[in-house]
């Protein structure tokens, strides 16, 4: 099993010139709350990732317009990403180190092709109901149950 | 154990709050639901507002500064918890209404607390 199995294949993405409105109306319009920045459409090679929170803690908070460029509230460095042929163990490794819930999936030639979400992890890696709690849902990388680790 | 047990002091918005304000209140507080209030002081509920709320309705609609919480908020359907309800409960309602987040309201209307089922699951497996 690889992060390529695992991964939503083909994300949405934003360029850096694109406005933070555009971005917060993707987000909506195809429930994600992260998405990658790329620096062109066509190459999608990563620039940036930007998540909903970002839009808040540093658009909204900040009072910034909402036809800024994603280039002014994304990260740029350090990004955290992983391979297609990462495994699972070291992708938790990662978000668990990086307190992320959500990685970008890049290919041999660095171009963005997925992204992978703890919650998919967690449903695709281990049986369902590991815990013997049905209302299991995705918790803070920091609170990962051992059994996943 | 009851929702009391593991509720969080809320940090707390009025309707009349700025969006901006409540953007900055959940980035101090760490937190992406605000109980928003009638007042301060007096702690009635009125409704809550989310961060992804701000995003979805505010943000994707191109709306500048000068929107007030009172016009992003859910007011209904507002799912509640009393601070004396037994967690099993709490989760079946949180569970049943797809929500991850709920303050905890006491008879009156007071505002109390919060609960997020990411504090009830930690908690819950130490139970």
């Amino acid at each position: 099993m690889k992060a390529r199995n695992i991964m939503t294949p083909n994300p949405s993405v934003v360029t850096r010139d694109e406005t933070i409105a555009r971005a917060a109306t993707l987000m909506r319009d195809r429930h994600v709350d992260m998405l990658p920045v790329v620096d062109d459409l066509r190459t999608r090679h990563l620039v940036g990732v930007l998540t909903d929170r970002d839009i808040i803690v540093r658009g909204v908070a900040g009072q910034r317009d909402v036809e800024q460029p994603v280039a002014d509230l994304m990260t740029a460095r350090p990004l955290a990403v992983v391979h297609v042929d990462t495994p699972p163990d070291e992708v938790i490794g990662l978000m668990n180190r990086r307190q992320l819930r959500r990685l970008p999936v890049l290919d041999d030639k660095e171009r963005v092709v997925g992204v992978i979400a703890l919650a998919d992890l967690s449903k695709r890696a281990r049986p369902p109901n590991a815990h013997g709690l049905n209302w299991a849902r995705p918790t803070p990388s920091d609170r990962i149950p051992a059994a996943i680790k | 154990m009851k929702a009391n047990d593991v509720m969080t002091a809320p940090a707390l918005v009025t309707l009349s709050s700025s969006i901006a304000a409540a953007a900055q209140a959940m980035c101090d507080a760490d937190v992406s639901l605000l109980p928003v209030v009638d007042d301060i002081e007096a702690r009635r509920l009125q409704g809550v507002i989310t961060d992804r709320d701000i995003l979805e309705r505010c943000v994707s609609a191109r709306h500048r500064s000068g929107c007030r919480v009172g016009d992003h908020m859910t007011r209904h359907p507002l799912i509640t918890v009393g601070p004396d309800d037994p967690l099993d409960e709490v989760f079946q309602r949180m569970e049943n209404a797809r929500i991850r987040r709920a303050p905890v309201v006491e008879r009156d209307g007071r505002v109390v607390g919060v609960v997020t089922l990411d504090h009830l699951s930690v908690r819950a497996e130490v139970r």
